[in-house]
């Protein structure tokens, strides 16, 4: 009984055909791709993009500096006269093409001056571009900012690819 | 005996062995992973394995960080589960410094760590039908696989290498609708991979690449020192998560999928089941989440007391041991990474003796190595 | 009286060779284009969609990029035979297509007839078996003279894989020409006509065999040992440019002619099915004509979407277990059938 019915399982092919149809299944289903250069991805609330620094808020404590493990942050205090009154940087040099993106400088930052944002595109021609002084730091004050210190909980929405234009329409 | 020729024809023809040279530049050898074969015909007689074409002195390069600055290397040990790597040397530094970990962050850490598996299985899943040749299940795989890096993007902020956690806990909390999200990709999980299968497991041609091939005998497993799937597959009861446990399994009911003959295609069952059982770990681990602290009591400058400590995690590939040496300074003396891809590699002269160059492809597929791992 | 022989015999065999070529040529660049976009819908993708619209003009930018290439010869290749390899494995499939017939004679207001081929020889069948069977000399040059070892395996496999299959392949369509009598092509679909059923019927055995070697015989997946991508990136490894290209586009035209070739031995050819075709004819012969080019073109289309279905499932085989299908599996049911073949043919079909 059981050799007919391998037998039968050998010339009907049914592990062949269910394959089959499970390929055919995925024919008509929606597909995945996400069209990126004309849809802009879904970025999600807690996304670590390139490193910005508002300058302003700033106490050159250093602490980001010391927790970097690739060591591409300098931040240069100011004298010591000028640090009771304005703690502001004198200098801050940002490597950007060594960042990990590993948020250990946004741990330990006090102030929440240093941060990631939503950019993630950080393609360039020249590395010389991802190298930034205090005068280049990207600082975007319109978008929306993302401190990793003071955030509370925030909804997941889920993954859609929204049109370039209706994006940035809502910023 | 296929490989020896008749008397008459040694007589007549003169034969000699050859030497053909797989790698570094192969499709097939997930990476940069160099073999070189010793061939008679298309059977292989000997295999020399060469590695180190991916050599980023990541052990050195730790020993010049603090201890919480290292985290973020050792997610580049085997950059498909980051998630666990970093657990494996956070677990260790935490044991040298003796920190107690809150119940709820060892709880987010087995549920990071269990979708981090299944990630890593999917991939290996499609690259594996791949190199034997079925195209589709890969890019099946990695849709599914790119849920799970969604998910992860949502808690960590990062797709591939995530600095998960920091020494002592966790950095934060699952997002608001975080744990909804991950129960829906869990329910429709499953039968996705009932999808998969029927792709694969019943399929006539898949079980005559795979049945039989590569096979490692249960002895030579251990003597080899192999682990995971690799080890399991041929029989063995070996999981770290049972045999050493650690962080929260022994909470957690849950099975350790076992092979019989050693062969491909029961490490092939061995990880598809084990993937099932993760999804298992997950719902219990979601369902029983405590509430409480997510770091337990660590100063915000980490100095450790002198010592050595070794600490093992289970990771994707099989057993993940940190052996960490203090002298009593802000930075680690020495750490030496047990990575399972290399050792599990020592295997694969004894797989491949006497089989042929199709299944060698299928071998290195089913050991999946991550030559980010093996080369460190 | 010498004008008349000129048309007849030069000019017109040479536009119908011009016009088949130009549709043979669009038809493989573009099933290569629907391949891989049905690839992608399979995978749940999109395929490639960027070049002009749908993707259309992708096959131009896939040959402007081939031509454009380097022509590397490595080193320890024999210059000749390499560069010569390549034509051997182009040539066969594209003159297979000569003796296809695509639709009922064409019938002129002088009331000539004119065949829908560029020459329906009597051994139309056999030329193209043949012609299969030349391919491989490609293949085995190329592999040969690449001077390479992974070439040399796929060349290896490659001859012993087209023998293995070659002799069920043959047998089964054997089994289709006792059927109906005559090895001429545009016979075997009359016979289909008149009998009134199609030779899958009583043959249906034959077909499976023929499908199965006829996967085997073009290189294709399951059987697509002598490419291998992720064993021993095959054959061609050593080739680049135009040299590939060519063995790129010969075995596209190899699927094509396939796909053509089958209906016509299995499913009737240009014959409309639930019609009475020949009774037709007679009244509207030019309807008929139409209608059955179009049912032909529909029968190849639903092999080639097979092809790719095949391809987007299965795994593939291993050399030696691909040698004991061919040899122990196939060989002797293509024998059995051909005697049970015979029987039919003897008691049935009258």
């Amino acid at each position: 009984m059981e050799k007919i019915k391998n037998f039968i399982k050998m010339i009907t092919f049914p592990e062949l055909i269910k394959g089959l149809s499970v390929t055919t299944k995925y024919l008509f289903k929606k597909k995945v791709t996400e069209e990126y250069p004309d849809f802009k991805p879904h970025i999600p609330y807690r996304a670590k993009g390139k490193l910005h620094v508002q300058i302003d808020t700033c106490i050159s404590c250093r602490l980001c500096e010391k927790a970097c493990p690739e060591w591409c942050i300098k931040v240069f205090p100011p004298p010591k006269e000028q640090m009771k009154t304005d703690k502001r940087p004198q200098e801050f040099y940002i490597n950007q093409e060594h960042c990990l993106h590993c948020s250990l400088c946004v741990d330990a930052c006090p102030t929440g001056s240093i941060h990631h944002s939503y950019e993630f595109e950080l393609v360039v021609t020249n590395f010389k571009e991802l190298l930034f002084n205090k005068e280049t730091l990207p600082y975007n004050q319109l978008l929306k900012q993302y401190k990793w210190n003071y955030i509370e909980n925030v909804p997941v929405r889920p993954r859609t690819t929204t049109p370039l234009e209706q994006k940035e329409n809502t910023k | 005996m296929q490989n020896e020729k008749p008397s008459h024809l040694k007589e007549l023809v003169e034969t000699r062995e050859f030497e053909l040279n797989m790698g570094p530049q192969h499709p097939a050898t997930h990476g940069v992973y160099r073999a070189i074969l010793t061939l008679d015909g298309e059977r292989i007689q000997k295999l020399n394995s060469v590695v180190g074409y991916l050599h980023r002195g990541i052990e050195k390069w730790a020993e010049y960080r603090t201890w919480q600055q290292a985290t973020p290397i050792f997610d580049r040990l085997d950059y498909l589960s980051a998630v666990i790597n970093c657990h494996g040397y956070v677990g260790a530094v935490e044991k040298l410094l003796q920190v107690e970990i809150p119940k709820k962050a060892e709880y987010m850490r087995v549920i990071c760590d269990e979708l981090q598996r299944i990630a890593s299985h999917l991939l290996w899943f499609g690259t594996h039908a791949l190199d034997i040749g079925a195209m589709s299940v890969l890019f099946y795989g990695v849709r599914e696989r790119e849920a799970i890096i969604d998910l992860f993007e949502a808690h960590f902020g990062q797709r591939l290498l995530y600095n998960a956690y920091p020494i002592g806990g966790v950095r934060l909390d699952f997002p608001k609708g975080w744990i909804q999200a991950c129960r829906k990709f869990l329910n429709t999980f499953n039968s996705r991979i009932d999808e998969y299968e029927a792709l694969l497991t019943e399929n006539r041609i898949w079980k005559q690449r795979t049945i039989g091939v590569g096979v490692i005998s249960k002895e030579d497993a251990i003597a080899y020192g192999l682990s995971g799937p690799t080890l399991r597959g041929s029989g063995v009861y070996f999981d770290v998560r049972k045999s050493i446990p650690y962080s929260a399994y022994p909470d957690f009911d849950f099975e350790i999928p076992l092979g019989k003959n050693g062969d491909v295609y029961d490490r092939y069952l061995c990880r598809i089941r084990e993937m099932r059982q993760s999804v298992r770990i997950i719902n219990q681990a979601l369902d029983g989440m405590p509430e409480g602290e997510l770091k337990g009591k660590v100063p915000k400058i980490i100095r450790s007391p002198q010592g050595e400590v070794y600490f093992t995690v289970e990771g994707s590939k099989g057993q993940l041991g940190f052996y960490i040496v203090s002298d009593g300074k802000d930075k680690p003396f020495r750490v030496h990474i047990k990575s399972p891809s290399f050792i599990n590699l020592q295997g694969l002269d004894v797989m491949s003796k006497n089989q042929l160059i199709a299944d060698m492809v299928a071998i290195i597929g089913s050991i999946d190595i991550v030559l980010g791992e093996v080369d460190r | 009286m010498n004008s008349q022989i000129l048309i007849n015999y030069i000019a017109f065999p040479l536009i119908k060779i011009a016009i088949l070529l130009a549709a043979v040529f669009t038809v493989v660049a573009y099933i290569v284009l629907v391949e891989r976009r049905l690839l992608g819908f399979f995978q749940s993708r999109l395929g490639p969609n960027r070049v002009g619209p749908l993707g259309l003009i992708q096959p131009v930018a896939d040959g402007l990029k081939l031509f454009l290439k380097e022509d590397l010869i490595p080193t320890n290749a024999n210059p000749f035979i390499f560069k010569i390899a390549p034509i051997f494995s182009f040539f066969p499939p594209f003159v297979g297509f000569a003796v296809l017939t695509f639709a009922l004679p064409l019938i002129m207001p002088s009331g000539k007839m004119h065949q829908f081929a560029v020459a329906d020889v009597d051994l139309g069948i056999l030329l193209i078996l043949s012609l299969s069977s030349l391919g491989i000399f490609g293949i085995i040059l190329a592999g040969w003279s690449s001077g390479s070892k992974y070439p040399l395996f796929g060349s290896l496999r490659s001859a012993s894989q087209m023998l293995a299959y070659e002799i069920p392949l043959t047998l089964s369509v054997i089994s289709v020409i006792m059927m109906a009598g005559s090895f001429r092509l545009s016979d075997i679909v009359t016979a289909q006509q008149t009998y009134k059923f199609y030779f899958i019927i009583p043959g249906i055995v034959a077909f499976f065999v023929y499908l199965i070697s006829v996967v085997a015989e073009t290189n294709r997946t399951p059987f697509d040992l002598p490419e291998g991508e992720s064993e021993i990136i095959g054959f061609h490894t050593e080739y680049s440019g135009m040299r590939f290209a060519f063995f790129f586009m010969a075995e596209y035209a190899n699927v094509v002619l396939i796909c053509m070739l089958t209906p016509a031995l299995f499913l009737g050819g240009y014959d409309i099915p639930f019609l009475n075709d020949l009774e037709l004819y007679k009244t509207h012969p030019y309807l008929v004509n139409v209608l059955g080019f179009l049912s032909y073109a529909a029968k190849s289309t639903l092999f080639a979407y097979f092809y790719i279905w095949i391809r987007a499932t299965f795994p593939r085989y291993r050399y030696d277990q691909l040698l004991k299908v061919g040899w122990s599996v196939l060989f002797p049911i293509s024998l059995l059938n051909l005697f049970l073949v015979a029987l039919i043919k003897l008691f049935l079909m009258k």
